[in-house]
């Protein structure tokens, strides 16, 4: 599979709501992982198949890419729980729970393997840069 | 006139490192978007890939 991430469109909503004085969009901290085999696309709003451990809170920090601190940074781990699996698909979100919350960003990838115990940390980064 | 005023989509990446059972940590680089086709990335990456496979491998036939 192509390697694709995006910061998807509900992932320019949440970053413009997020400056507003009062945001109503959580910071999108919650990691999860899927084994869906299609590529990302900017008009995703859920992983395709979204593993059955729940999604873990990630660390969220801001980076320097290229201007200072003009990156967020995620970082957040997923341990396998149940049968050993094929892991295609990361998603950041704004909540803990499956049912509510959006998506900011989504990555396709190469198949990582892992067995039950076995754990992915990602990092998951979006910079924001001036248009050319 | 887009071009002229080009707004464009953030950019995004994501890189990932296997920790396994035993402790084991399989840094597999950056998996998808920027930076995922530097020369050096995608060695680093294969190289990680055929070490996690054949472990995962030892492991399922091991039971």
């Amino acid at each position: 599979m192509a390697d694709t991430v995006y910061c998807v469109d509900n992932g320019l909503d949440i970053t413009t709501n997020r400056l507003l004085s009062s945001p109503t969009q959580n910071e999108p901290k919650w990691v999860h992982w899927g084994t869906g085999a299609s590529a990302a696309a900017a008009t995703d709003t859920v992983l395709q198949t979204p593993g059955g451990e729940a999604r873990t809170v990630g660390t969220i920090t801001q980076v320097t890419t290229t201007t200072t601190n003009d990156t967020m940074q995620c970082v957040g781990t997923i341990t396998c729980t149940s049968a050993g699996k094929a892991i295609k698909e990361v998603g950041l979100f704004t909540h803990l729970t499956s049912t509510t919350g959006y998506l900011y960003l989504h990555g396709t990838f190469d198949v990582i393997n892992v067995n039950v115990g076995d754990s992915i940390e990602f990092t998951c980064k979006v910079q924001y840069t001036n248009p050319a | 006139m887009p071009e002229l005023f080009g707004v464009s989509r953030p950019k995004a990446s994501v890189s990932a490192r296997v920790i396994k059972a035993d402790g084991t940590i399989i840094d597999l680089g950056t998996i998808a978007g920027e930076g995922r086709e530097d020369p050096a990335n995608m060695q680093k990456g294969r190289e990680a890939r055929e070490r996690l496979n054949r472990l995962v491998k030892e492991e399922e036939q091991n039971g």
